[in-house]
């Protein structure tokens, strides 16, 4: 160890951003000519967002006694159906009929803007108290925001946001209106993986870009599921996403 | 203060919130009660702080004071810091022998003692500066420089001992 190394709790102050400049300057010289403490300050970085990361927006929760979001009624027929339809047929929900596909391009412009413009598009994005939204931290995506009052077709909607750590995004589209993406048909689409589902007079739609099918099949199959059930997702369905993460790849819409 | 002004200051730390309260309390049913009480607090408060650091100060505190209280109701409050390790003691090739992910890191962490969760909770998951952790615990700025350290070291030993296999090992080892 050389003698001039910093102390650990200088180290992780440094890693924190406390010190001042002169002191970090004398820490990233020491890291500079150290490996061994380079490895160090590099793995408490990484405990450190990893800490903040394990739980930050994991679990959305009620804090107001409002309905939840989703009725407990009608649960395993419809995540069984929905089920069946994402995994068993591996199909992604395109444009069949000209209104859905307006509603679909909405969802795809809102998903989009997010994408490109990340920070103007959540500016508008908020924390709700008042809903149950599923919890995808075992699948690597934490939930961001939600964001109210989103076109879709005739009606409005909401748009849960989910962030991965390797490039992911994830829209989550809610309409009170279960027959809001009732036209939505079974034509593959090449730029984006789409799925809907319906439960307790509500409709769903989820939508993503450059993620692994696989995983999103499995995403959407739990967030069927959680929607439908409105309770915490078992430990089969948390191992399988936890094993389905997989990197997201370029954002560009081709 | 109106009731609805209230709710969407309060929202705007909600996420991080309930994230310290399940931090502190590896429940998350005791988190989201935890929130809901804090929620309870801050509608009831007739003075709420205008400085929005110390607003955001005031809710954590809040919280952090409502787990203790619950603590207390259950009798597991930990007066005493069984692990004390002085610094510099933990070799640094400690940090090196894990891969650090949110599962491993979120299982580690709930097996750290409660002052180490309390002082990474409010820094690694609150993100408050040494300065306001101070503030809060009422403790010497240098006393939350060697908690955080001595955390992050039991966090490090924690994790080793989950036999989480080296990032470069498994590297090798996929590639034969």
């Amino acid at each position: 160890m050389s003698k001039n190394r910093p102390d650990t709790a200088t180290i992780n102050a440094y890693v924190d951003g406390e010190l001042e400049t002169a002191a970090a300057a004398n820490v990233a010289q020491a890291v500079a000519a150290d490996p061994q403490l380079a490895a160090m300050v590099a793995k408490l970085h990484a405990m450190k967002s990893a800490v903040g990361e394990a739980f930050i927006n994991g679990e959305v929760i009620a804090v107001t006694h409002h309905k939840p979001l989703l009725s407990r009624t009608s649960m395993w027929a419809a995540a069984a159906c929905l089920v069946v339809a994402v995994i068993g047929s591996g199909l992604w929900y395109g444009v069949t009929q000209r209104s859905s596909g307006d509603v679909i391009a909405q969802a795809l412009v809102e998903h989009d803007n997010w994408l490109v413009k990340p920070r103007v598009a959540e500016k508008n994005i908020i924390n709700t108290a008042a809903l149950v939204t599923p919890d995808l931290t075992p699948a690597g995506l934490t939930l961001s925001g939600v964001q109210k009052n989103i076109p879709l077709g005739d009606n409005l909607g909401q748009r849960y946001a989910y962030v991965g750590t390797r490039g992911c995004k994830l829209s989550l589209f809610v309409s009170e209106q279960d027959y809001a993406f009732e036209g939505i048909g079974n034509t593959a689409r090449p730029d984006a993986l789409i799925t809907k589902w319906a439960v307790a007079n509500r409709g769903f739609l989820l939508v993503a870009r450059s993620m692994n099918q696989e995983r999103f099949a499995v995403i959407a199959k739990a967030l069927e599921a959680a929607t439908a059930r409105a309770v915490a997702l078992d430990e089969p369905m948390r191992l399988a996403m936890i094993q389905s993460r997989k990197p997201c790849g370029d954002k560009k819409i081709s | 203060m109106f009731l609805g002004e209230k709710k969407q200051r309060f929202e705007h730390y909600l996420g991080r919130l309930h994230g310290y309260a399940v931090a502190m309390s590896r429940d998350s049913e005791v988190a989201a009660d935890l929130v809901q009480d804090c929620v309870v607090r801050v509608l009831k408060a007739r003075k709420i702080p205008v400085d929005e650091a110390a607003y955001r100060a005031w809710l954590f505190t809040i919280v952090r004071n409502l787990w203790r209280d619950h603590l207390r109701s259950t009798k597991r409050l930990q007066l005493v810091e069984p692990l004390e390790l002085t610094q510099g003691e933990i070799p640094p090739a400690s940090y090196e022998a894990s891969i650090v992910n949110v599962v491993a890191v979120r299982q580690a962490f709930e097996n750290l003692t409660d002052e180490h969760r309390d002082i990474l909770a409010l820094v690694d998951v609150a993100e408050f500066s040494y300065e306001e952790c101070a503030k809060m615990l009422d403790i010497p700025k240098g006393t939350v420089m060697s908690r955080i350290s001595r955390g992050r070291a039991a966090l490090a030993d924690l994790l080793n001992e989950n036999n989480v296999i080296a990032m470069s090992s498994a590297s090798k080892r996929n590639k034969l």
